[in-house]
């Protein structure tokens, strides 16, 4: 059962889980990062029994990267742009057809709690005519799209918007129809469209539900929208930054915020991993006294045997990942260039896998070579780090983006002080949180991006300064040791997830009858399940 | 053909056919009905066959039946007006407000449109690139996708990322990101510097994206440089557009020594005409006419300074006319940028070295 292929499958039809997961664009399909921490997740959980639904645009064919824990009972897949039945050419227009369109706007402007309940009754008013995936790829949808270009935008282009409408109403029109599995609490790893399924589900449920986001889904879509060419921006609004005339990019991001609004409504507990995030989510509309930060943490005792480099060894810096444009690993080499010239025997390692990126790779090697710096950094690929960390002086990130990177806590609990650009939460983990106690001081420095000159002054300082260094690196370990641990980690999920379980049910709101009530599992109607026990 | 088409169609665009034009030509038959039936009570009147109750009778039957006909065909009909019209005229006046009803339209006909004249008419509702581009900025003004000319002017991209709000910071870290110019750097840096971890990371991710871009722009920038025509002011700023890529930390190693040698290159060049301009024209402390930008005054001025030229600074520091409104404004040289200037050129001398 623990390798099973993923489709839909449960172990206990009948009983429902502890924790419903729901999971958007990783796990199990994609290694590494959220997936890798959902992996651990469910399993230092192993009390608790898990379903997981897993949201993909469409089957990909992928094979799972991770094999099923022990504790997972249940998996579903939910694909987002696969929705509606074959299309039809004829079809009378459904009763409520406004309702629903104004349903939709306010929804798709706004978001909210309030607005999912308007959208979920609208629905099912049409419904009583004519079921949505039918409609969706009918003449009334045809005529639900008119209706809205002409109230939101109709000075755009009509072609642009019908396939804007079309990918964003098909996810979401997927997510309301899916029927959700029974769980004692709901938890979900992103806003976009697993948040909404998670908003969902506490809505219908009244059960508890939570969000724990590693990065800020609302603004990583924001970013990507904001630079995409795939985007057409159909209205000249030259460099007026507040038009208020909405065009494509605009109603994307005001959807995705509309989800995010609603999700952090929703949520009876909003996690991050560091303060910075928390920022981010308060200014999208979580509640202040909802958020918290469960940080991530590592097993120090793996790192906790290892020597530090000595003071007459080679001067030695690392920067530990993958070389991937993300990481900037070319600012690392400019600075070994600018750190070679001042300090002639110094070592500069790049540990991590080299096959990710092949022709950013080689850019990098035609650096290294361009700058004469090929006595000095050395790419060694994958390696086990345990083995490097004794002969390194310093290591140094100089990412152009990170959420929460292992990498300085693996640093910590060897006691090696770190040098990171001001991205995620280096800052917080380098120099402490605001809430410490006792404030330990800094374990090392925090340089900008995209700035070598800075990051090689840094790494100066250290590996000219013994006592700074030994200093730093101690101080570093102390923070690790005392927030950064796995098990803290798991401590703070288990007594999470034991506190909401108990908690009873909220009253859920007044919903048509016809559409409650599923027994199994998975609830047989498309909403509205049985309420879970 | 198509643009010839397509710039004549507002004076044509009547000879587009719509729904109304069709709709009208299917009322033809029941005003032909009702004239025949307003002509035979007519007839049977002065016959004296009915009498006068039968004849207002027969006749506000007629008008009803016309209205009903009318009405059923007209119910899904944008504009009405014709169909009332002819409805009222046949009450009024009988055979005659028959007859008029069926000329009417005639008056209204529209010529039937040329081959020629629809795939211009389309080409130009998608907006195709091929009309002309007043076509196309009347019709988007038409539309109300043109640029809003009456929105209050942009705030300047420094001043937006000193106190302006974050959701448009990130707006302009898109447009950086979509339209990118070397002249954006230096606001890129102050983003990549920016308290708002929101703002810091998209400005890493434009920073990633533009790399790329930036080094294969800067081709274009060294080809421009070599062009001798160059105004002073296009030539610092093109210098400035240099210094900018070269500060940003994005260049290849060899892009950036390369920067570097052109923007001196450049500078030296220009400020060499300017001296021999001015020493052929013997107008040491007046202003050369061809630097129109205080970009262009400081740099000159730092050229100056850093050439030991000291009296030609002081006096050509005092002796800037700028023509503002029709009128010449004396503009003396801040010496703030001057040193900034120096700065950058003390900077670039190390980092060669």
């Amino acid at each position: 059962m623990n390798d099973r292929a993923p489709g839909i499958w449960s172990r206990t039809e009948s009983r429902p889980a502890d924790v419903c997961i729901i999971v958007e664009g990783c796990y199990p399909f994609i290694s590494g990062g959220v997936s890798g921490w959902i992996d651990w997740l469910i399993r230092s959980q192993s009390a608790t029994s898990f379903a997981i639904v897993s949201l993909w645009p469409a089957p990909s064919g992928h094979p799972p990267r991770y094999a099923m824990p022990a504790n997972a009972v249940a998996f579903q897949p939910l694909y987002l742009q696969t929705f509606g039945d074959p299309p039809v050419q004829s079809a009378r227009l459904p009763r409520g057809l406004a309702q629903l369109s104004d349903a939709l706007q306010t929804f798709m402007s706004d978001g909210g709690t309030d607005a999912l309940h308007g959208l979920t009754l609208a629905i099912a008013e049409t419904e009583k005519d004519m079921p949505l995936a039918r409609m969706f790829n009918s003449p009334v949808a045809w005529e639900l799209v008119q209706g809205m270009y002409k109230g939101r935008m109709p000075y755009g282009s009509f072609l642009h918007y019908f396939w804007a409408w079309r990918a964003l109403l098909g996810g979401l029109f997927a997510t309301l129809e899916f029927p959700l599995p029974q769980a004692s609490v709901y938890h979900t790893i992103s806003t976009g469209y697993a948040g909404l399924l998670a908003a969902r589900a506490a809505e219908e449920t009244g059960r508890p539900t939570i969000l724990t986001e590693h990065g800020i889904y609302t603004n990583e879509r924001r970013i990507e929208l904001l630079m995409a060419d795939w985007v057409a921006d159909t209205i000249d609004k030259g460099h007026t930054l507040d038009d208020p005339r909405l065009d494509l990019r605009d109603m994307w991001i005001k959807a995705f915020e509309a989800y995010a609004r609603t999700c952090y409504q929703a949520c009876d507990q909003v996690i991050t991993l560091y303060e910075d995030n928390q920022n981010v989510q308060k200014v999208l509309g979580a509640k202040t006294d909802r958020c918290r930060v469960i940080a991530n943490g590592i097993e120090v005792e793996r790192f906790a045997h290892l020597s530090v480099a000595g003071d007459n060894e080679r001067p030695t810096m690392a920067l530990i990942g993958r070389v991937v444009p993300i990481k900037d690993v070319k600012a690392y080499i400019t600075a070994a260039k600018i750190l070679r010239d001042r300090i002639p025997n110094l070592r500069a390692f790049v540990l991590g896998p080299l096959d990710e990126d092949p022709e950013y790779t080689a850019e990098c090697r035609a650096l290294v070579s361009d700058l004469g710096v090929g006595d000095c950094v050395e790419f060694t690929g994958a390696v086990n780090i345990v083995d490097y960390l004794p002969r390194i002086h310093v290591v140094v990130l100089t990412s152009l983006s990170e959420s929460q990177p292992l990498t300085i806590l693996e640093a910590g609990a060897a006691g090696i002080p770190f040098v990171a650009t001001n991205v995620g939460s280096c800052r917080e983990i380098i120099e402490g949180r605001s809430d410490e106690q006792p404030s330990l001081g800094p374990g090392g420095f925090i340089t900008p991006v995209v700035a070598p000159s800075a990051t090689a002054d840094a790494v100066e300082r250290l590996l000219r300064n013994h006592e700074l260094r030994r200093a730093y690196g101690q101080t570093l370990r102390q923070r690790v040791r005392a927030t950064y641990t796995s098990e803290r980690a798991a401590k703070a999920y288990t007594d999470l997830y034991a506190d909401l379980r108990k908690r009873p049910s909220r009253a859920v709101r007044t919903a048509p009858p016809d559409l409650a009530g599923g027994r199994s599992m998975w609830s047989k109607t498309s909403r509205l399940p049985a309420r879970a026990k | 053909m198509a643009e010839a088409v397509a710039t004549d169609l507002p004076g044509r665009m009547a000879a587009i056919p719509s729904r109304l034009d069709r709709r009208y030509s299917a009322l033809q038959p029941a005003v032909v009905l009702t004239a025949v039936g307003e002509i035979l009570i007519v007839a049977a009147v002065m016959r004296g066959l009915i009498s006068l109750p039968v004849l207002m009778a027969a006749h506000l039957g007629l008008v009803s039946l016309m209205a009903l006909l009318q009405w059923r065909r007209l119910r899904s009909c944008d504009d009405g007006g014709l169909a009332l019209l002819s409805v009222i005229g046949v009450l009024a006046a009988g055979p005659f407000g028959a007859v008029c009803a069926l000329l009417m339209p005639l008056l209204t006909r529209r010529d039937p449109v040329g081959e020629a004249l629809l795939p211009g008419w389309y080409k130009r509702i998608a907006l195709s690139s091929e009309q002309s581009d007043f076509t196309r900025l009347s019709d988007r003004v038409a539309i109300g996708r043109a640029a809003n000319l009456a929105a209050p002017v942009p705030i300047p991209f420094v001043e937006l990322f000193k106190s302006g709000p974050v959701p448009e910071q990130q707006s302009a870290l898109g447009l950086i990101a979509r339209d990118f110019h070397p002249g954006y750097l230096p606001v890129l840096k102050m983003a990549l510097d920016s308290p708002e971890p929101v703002v810091r990371v998209q400005a890493a991710a434009v920073a990633a994206r533009i790399r790329g871009p930036l080094n294969a722009q800067m081709a274009g920038l060294f080809t421009r440089a070599a062009d001798p025509t160059l105004s002073v002011s296009d030539a610092v700023d093109l210098a400035s557009d240099l210094k900018s890529a070269t500060d940003s930390g994005l260049l290849e190693t060899k892009e950036q020594v390369t920067a570097i040698g052109v923007r001196d290159g450049l500078l030296g060049r220009t400020f060499a005409r300017l001296d021999a301009r001015r020493r052929e024209t013997s107008q040491r402390n007046q202003v050369t006419p061809d630097l129109s930008s205080d970009e262009a005054d400081d740099a000159y001025a730092a050229h100056l300074l850093s050439s030991g030229r000291l009296d030609e600074f002081r006096s050509f520091r005092h002796a800037i006319r700028r023509p503002i409104h029709g009128r010449f404004r004396k503009r003396i040289v801040k010496s703030r940028p001057v040193a900034s200037h120096l700065k950058s050129q003390l900077v670039r001398h190390v980092v060669r070295r």
